[in-house]
């Protein structure tokens, strides 16, 4: 599997920082959701419009998890690169790196399921996998 | 949840409007922000103040090298949840701290800092160093009852 690379720029804004003056570390998380929420937003796949024309329920998250190797400060301008790592079954992985000034300050990582509605479920929804209509747009596919 | 584990921080939490997404579920970086909440009550009573980072001491925070969580059920808008939080292990300068919140008694989801102890380094570029965590707070963070 190939990847394929969704890029963002960001700046490191007053609210997004603690008292320490770096980034408070659940911000970056928001971030990760954003960059994933665009990275779809970009092939055409509104989770809004999804949700309220289709039988999509969302995307939940099973496990979430964040290398930390650098601090990110108030000021700072980042890169972040976001892709689709891996699509097993119903469970597929994103990932995020975030470079400031060109180096690796953080690496975080999504596992999520693809949710349709399910009423008949105690939960209302079930998960079923990525349809191929995304997962092609998503992750490059690997060179004949 | 066990009750009969008394070094175990636990906090009770509703689930607002502020933290909750359009799904009307708890936006999972609030979680994280929520464990932040109970480590500093969790070093607070073992005699560190956070505040102290700021100049009062030459202690300088104890940053994350890692983050994460796994999740089991969703919370939802108007649920009451339990936390309980506490330190697992202090190995060498790394602090482990988990976190376990449990919503009606079922346990929704599970987390987990990985933390380095620091002090003040004015002549470094980051401006603090990761050094061993000193015996009496180890001793403690690990010994409080709650």
């Amino acid at each position: 599997m190939t990847k394929r690379v969704f890029k963002t720029t960001r700046h490191i804004n007053f609210a997004d920082c603690d008292p320490a003056q770096i980034v408070f570390y659940p911000r970056f998380f928001e971030m990760f959701d954003r960059c994933t929420e665009n990275m779809f937003r970009d092939i055409g796949f509104y989770w809004e419009v999804a949700h309220a024309t289709t039988n999509y329920a969302g995307m939940p998250l099973i496990e979430v998890g964040a290398n930390f190797h650098r601090p990110v400060r108030f000021g700072d301008t980042v890169e972040i690169e976001t892709w689709i790592d891996e699509v097993k079954g119903k469970v597929y992985v994103v990932r995020h790196k975030l470079f400031n000034k060109g180096q690796l300050s953080l690496e975080g990582r999504e596992v999520r399921c693809y949710a349709v509605k399910a009423p008949e479920h105690p939960s209302g929804i079930r998960a079923i996998p990525l349809p191929d209509e995304l997962r092609d747009k998503l992750v490059a596919k690997e060179p004949a | 949840m066990d009750a009969a584990v008394p070094n175990r921080l636990r906090t009770t939490r509703e689930i607002q409007f502020a933290d909750c997404d359009p799904a009307q579920i708890m936006f999972y970086p609030r979680l994280f922000e929520q464990f932040v909440r109970c480590t500093e009550v969790m070093f607070r009573k073992a005699g560190i103040h956070w505040e102290q980072m700021l100049g009062k001491s030459d202690y300088g925070g104890i940053p994350l090298v890692d983050a994460s969580a796994r999740f089991h059920r969703p919370l939802r808008f108007g649920d009451t949840v339990e936390i309980e939080s506490w330190v697992e292990e202090i190995r060498g300068k790394v602090i482990v701290i988990r976190h376990e919140v449990y919503n009606r008694g079922e346990l929704a989801l599970e987390g987990r800092e990985v933390r380095a102890y620091t002090v003040r380094d004015p002549g470094s570029d980051k401006g603090i160093k990761a050094v061993p965590v000193p015996d009496a707070l180890r001793d403690r963070l690990l010994g409080t009852t709650y």
